[in-house]
């Protein structure tokens, strides 16, 4: 623990502070070992964070014979697409397809449902505004695992099991609590002179959210937006329950799953699929984790 | 009253809960007129304006423009406008679609007029080289012209400003105050102008109304919210330093107060004190009323003197501000001229000419007596000094 | 001021009152609140409500009728050793993962904060292959550690091990490595969330306390201890207890890893309840454990709400 300690920010500078032990103790741990430490750290989790994804990609494209080669190489001799060849005969393309609909129409209809609630929550004042809140934010807490049991008698109930529709519903009842809360925190950092402003220049309450809330709560719908793609994307129980064995609706969670199934011990197979399951995802990620994590931060101070 | 241009009849309003922030307010403005709605914080000035605004419904009472009762109507269709005290610029919008954004919204006027529009108020700003940046990048005075062109755009009947200028350093705030002055007085526009500070309010309003807790407690034009305040809390509120207020009783025989200080009274005083409705009678004058003197010094006989001792000495300039700690306890200041002879922890005697003083009704805080406007003016000299904080 | 025009034929009459009414709806929170209210109630409210319901019945998929039992399922529950070995397997994933997601995370801001106000290389590269684990579907970090995992020199690890000369060590079929094997999967997913928390948390400390602190003589580990640490208290606890209601709540990564097995070595209870209600058909019993998660879920959810003392800000 000592480790992370020394890493305390605001540690630069001179090291004469300090009792008699302490100093003696940042000098041995100064500045140059603290980075040296901290270099270390980083190094050591990159490895532990990255590694398996590389692997998983290296294993992917190994020509059957390399399975078992020696010494080890990260980058094999030969690079084979047999295995995607195989995973997109399996019904990727098909996966990647639902996948993309159910995410782009999930996302959008909890940002539909969302963002007006988030603003009633911040610009109404009414009886029990404060309680629906605390509800919302139960439900946030519960995860939808708990409940999976008596939601499939409730899709069944709807006729929505099987469908599309049923899924991206579920989804927008699942992921809306989290959404409003976000949105809300951004919603209350807007003065309320704004909306003030914007009736007196002759805005009914939806003309001031479009007008005048929307572009600077935009960075928040974008948090969401990129938060639920990630969730939706992902998800694979409620699918899984919900789809059941319609398989030319299936995701890519499930599509992946049943055919890890399928093919036992066929790894440079699973490795194939595992990648084009997650490459999407990765690649609007990076392009978009720094606003994400500016977001996040933001929003989580204004949520408190 | 047929003259009003905008009137408030017994404005009430009470929020959910149990709060009343405003409490049977009745005022009237006539044409061109600009009122300053001055008071402590929550004392209910803000939520006037935004009655008078229909931002908030009143409880009760009627708000009325132009001799027509507006309640109940939108703001738009109110023919009013408003400037926030955080100018409540629309972020995204350059200043140009911030000033034309009503126009566009209430309107069906074509793009080239609405643009004509906006340029003209520009012009008259001298914003024009600004309508294309966005608030973002304007500062805070530029981001105020923005929010005055915004308001006046729409040609409206009332002008309404809530602290127009608590958000802007010193320097910027004195000449936006007369630039606001003279672009009120040059459009002619009736305006209401809410603001804690009551030095602004007395430089800048044709006439003041004192708010505190709701209720109002003076109107007047600001000379005689100084001179003659309607009660003790107009006295103490009016004025930098505030007004000195000894709490003392009438004696039996009605011509002296006695308490902390005793003060014989002249006839005139005497009369007026009687009218109280108990003995408690509150003695009040002006910083700039009394002479000091030290004790050294030859006391003039005729005038009532307290002995007290410096406890400060605040020079400003011209002036000096002396507070005195009475030997009978309460604490005075004092303005006096700037090279004062009196020093900090020495003794000093205060006199204070009956000519100067106030006196008030202990029981309900209403005013008594004020002193004569001509006998005064030779004792006093600048009512407020300017302010000098942020 | 320009005003639009108000009278006119009946028609235009009529739209101005539809406008006005709508305005009026406008003006009132229902409408805003209408469809969160509705999806809330039919896929969070009633659900719930429904699972403890049907806690109290032996419903099944494979019957048509059902019958109360009363607390039947739990007096089972209660006696079935099974379900108590559940709960210790349960226990034992979500403390370690909680100790393990809290402690890495934690590591893990101090340092990219360190390095963003030392101006050091490679935070960012440290943040974003943090932040990648986390968005790789559950399933599928489930089938990259299978592969990483796999018992014979084809998993990586092993790989490595048999270098060194050791191994294969079975760690998906040896009941105690499996759990190990879920936990390190599991922190390999969760420990980002911990690390954003921690990372907001650490950017909120405000720099003035640092620079009194220094003034007053702190050392580096005094700075941590007296400044870093309490100020970061509150986001500790809330961070902790989201983690743990995470963590109790796995899925998906054992299903793809190790289905639960071997024998039901991690099987945790969301696992165990699935199976009961979709493979056994037994609808009632995985109601019944799903209310048990639930009471634990709430009884969190309480501790959260202390701890973050959301309520003053509703």
């Amino acid at each position: 623990m000592s480790d992370d300690a020394e890493s305390a920010p605001g540690g630069t500078g001179a090291v004469t502070e300090g009792t008699p032990v302490e100093r003696f103790r940042d000098r041995l741990l100064g500045p140059g070992a603290v980075d040296l430490s901290v270099y270390t750290l980083y190094a050591l989790a990159v490895a532990f964070f990255v590694f398996p994804v590389l692997w998983v990609v290296s294993v992917s494209v190994r020509p059957p014979g390399e399975l078992f080669s020696y010494p080890f190489r990260l980058v094999p001799a030969e690079v084979s697409l047999s295995a995607y060849r195989r995973v997109f005969r399996a019904g990727m393309v098909t996966w990647l397809f639902n996948s993309t609909a159910v995410t782009a129409l999930g996302v959008g209809s909890i940002v539909a449902v969302s963002v007006p609630a988030a603003y009633a929550f911040s610009r109404f004042e009414f009886t029990g505004r404060r309680e629906l809140l605390g509800l919302v934010l139960l439900f946030q807490m519960i995860s939808p695992v708990i409940i999976i049991v008596p939601l499939y008698t409730v899709m069944s109930g709807l006729g929505l099991l099987r469908t599309r529709t049923g899924l991206i519903l579920l989804y927008v009842g699942i992921q809306t609590p989290f959404s409003i809360w976000l949105l809300k925190g951004y919603f209350d950092t807007i003065p309320k002179e704004l909306d003030y402003a914007a009736r007196i220049d002759g805005c009914n309450r939806l003309q001031t959210l479009r007008h005048v809330l929307l572009r600077p709560v935009a960075p928040g719908i974008a948090v969401v937006a990129i938060f639920n793609t990630v969730l939706t994307w992902s998800e694979f129980v409620l699918a899984f329950t919900v789809l059941r064995t319609e398989s030319r609706l299936h995701t890519i969670s499930i599509g992946v799953y049943k055919f890890q199934g399928q093919y036992g011990n066929d790894w440079r197979a699973i490795a194939a699929a595992s990648v084009v399951g997650m490459v999407p995802l990765v690649v609007v990620f990076l392009g978009l984790q720094r606003y994400f994590v500016k977001g996040l931060i933001e929003g989580s101070l204004k949520g408190q | 009253m047929t003259d009003a241009h905008l009137e408030l009849r017994g404005l009430h309003k009470e929020y959910p809960g149990g709060l009343t922030a405003v409490e049977g307010l009745s005022l009237s403005l006539s044409r061109g007129e600009l009122l300053v709605l001055v008071g402590p914080s929550g004392c209910g000035k803000s939520t006037t304006l935004r009655c008078i605004a229909g931002l908030e419904d009143p409880t009760d009472g009627d708000v009325r423009i132009d001799g027509e009762s507006v309640t109940g109507r939108r703001p738009e269709d109110r023919a009013i406008a408003m400037v926030f005290q955080n100018y409540a610029l629309y972020p995204h919008k350059t200043a140009r679609e911030n000033i034309g954004f009503g126009l566009r919204m209430t309107t069906d006027l074509s793009d080239a007029t609405v643009r004509e529009r906006v340029e003209d108020v520009a012009g008259t700003l001298g914003i024009t080289d600004l309508l294309d940046k966005k608030p973002g990048s304007l500062s805070g005075g530029q981001q105020q012209r923005v929010a005055l062109g915004r308001a006046i755009v729409r040609d409206p009947e009332v002008f309404l400003l809530d602290e127009p200028l608590s958000n802007l350093d010193a320097t910027l705030r004195g000449r936006m105050r007369t630039e606001i002055q003279q672009l009120q007085r040059d459009l002619d526009v009736t305006t209401v102008y809410v603001t804690h500070d009551q030095t602004e309010a007395m430089t800048i309003g044709d006439r003041i109304a004192v708010l505190r807790d709701g209720r109002l407690q003076q109107m007047g034009s600001p000379m005689t919210c100084y001179h003659e305040p309607a009660n003790r809390f107009v006295a103490s509120f009016i004025g930098e330093p505030s007004m000195n207020l000894l709490d003392c009783e009438l004696d039996p025989a009605g011509s002296a107060l006695t308490g902390p200080v005793s003060y014989p009274l002249d006839d005139r005083l005497a009369a007026a004190a009687r009218e109280a409705e108990g003995v408690g009678v509150t003695l009040g004058f002006r910083p700039e009323a009394p002479t000091l003197s030290v004790p050294t010094d030859e006391a003039d006989p005729d005038t009532p003197t307290f002995a007290g001792r410096v406890d400060v000495v605040e020079p400003i300039g011209e002036r000096s501000f002396v507070y005195v700690t009475l030997d009978a306890g309460p604490q005075v200041t004092v303005a006096t001229p700037g090279g004062t002879p009196v020093r900090e922890t020495e003794p000093v005697r205060v006199a204070v000419a009956p000519a100067g003083v106030h006196l008030f009704d202990a029981a309900t805080g209403q005013a008594l007596v004020h002193p004569d406007r001509d006998e005064r003016s030779d004792l006093a000299g600048v009512p407020a000094r300017e302010p000098d904080h942020g | 001021m320009t005003r639009v025009a108000t009278a006119g034929p009946t028609a235009e009459r009529l739209v101005e009152r539809a406008g006005s009414v709508a305005r009026r709806l406008l003006d009132h929170p229902l409408p805003w609140l209408a469809p969160t209210l509705v999806v809330l109630a039919v896929f969070q409210l009633y659900p719930m409500v429904e699972a403890v319901l049907m806690s109290f019945t032996n419903e099944s998929l494979v019957r048509t009728e059902s019958e109360f039992v009363g607390l039947g399922q739990y007096a089972r529950l209660a006696t079935d050793p099974q379900f108590r070995e559940m709960l210790r397997v349960t226990g034992i994933y979500a403390f370690s993962s909680v100790v393990l997601h809290v402690l890495l995370g934690l590591v893990l801001a101090l340092a990219i904060d360190y390095g963003v106000r030392r101006g050091l290389r490679g935070h960012l590269t440290t943040r974003v292959s943090v932040l990648l684990a986390w968005i790789v579907p559950g399933i599928i970090i489930g089938l990259v550690w299978k592969v990483m995992l796999v018992e014979n020199r084809f998993g990586a690890v092993n790989h490595f091990l048999g270098t060194l000369g050791i191994g294969p060590v079975p760690f998906r079929s040896d009941p105690t490595l499996a759990l190990v094997s879920t936990i390190v999967a599991g922190t390999w997913r969760g420990t980002a969330f911990s690390m954003i928390m921690f990372y907001g948390g650490l950017q909120r400390i405000p720099q003035r306390l640092y620079e009194a602190a220094r003034v007053d003589g702190a050392g580096r580990w005094n700075r941590f201890r007296h400044v870093t640490l309490p100020q970061l208290k509150p986001v500790l606890f809330v961070t902790t207890v989201l983690v743990t209601i995470y963590a109790l709540n796995t899925f998906d990564l054992i299903f793809a890893l190790t289905g639960g097995g071997p024998g039901r070595a991690t099987q945790v209870l969301a696992l165990f309840m699935y199976q009961e209600a979709f493979q056994d058909y037994a609808l009632g019993r995985g109601a019944a454990i799903a209310v048990v998660m639930l009471v634990t879920n709430l009884l969190l959810t309480g501790v959260y709400l202390y701890l973050f003392d959301v309520g003053d800000e509703l």
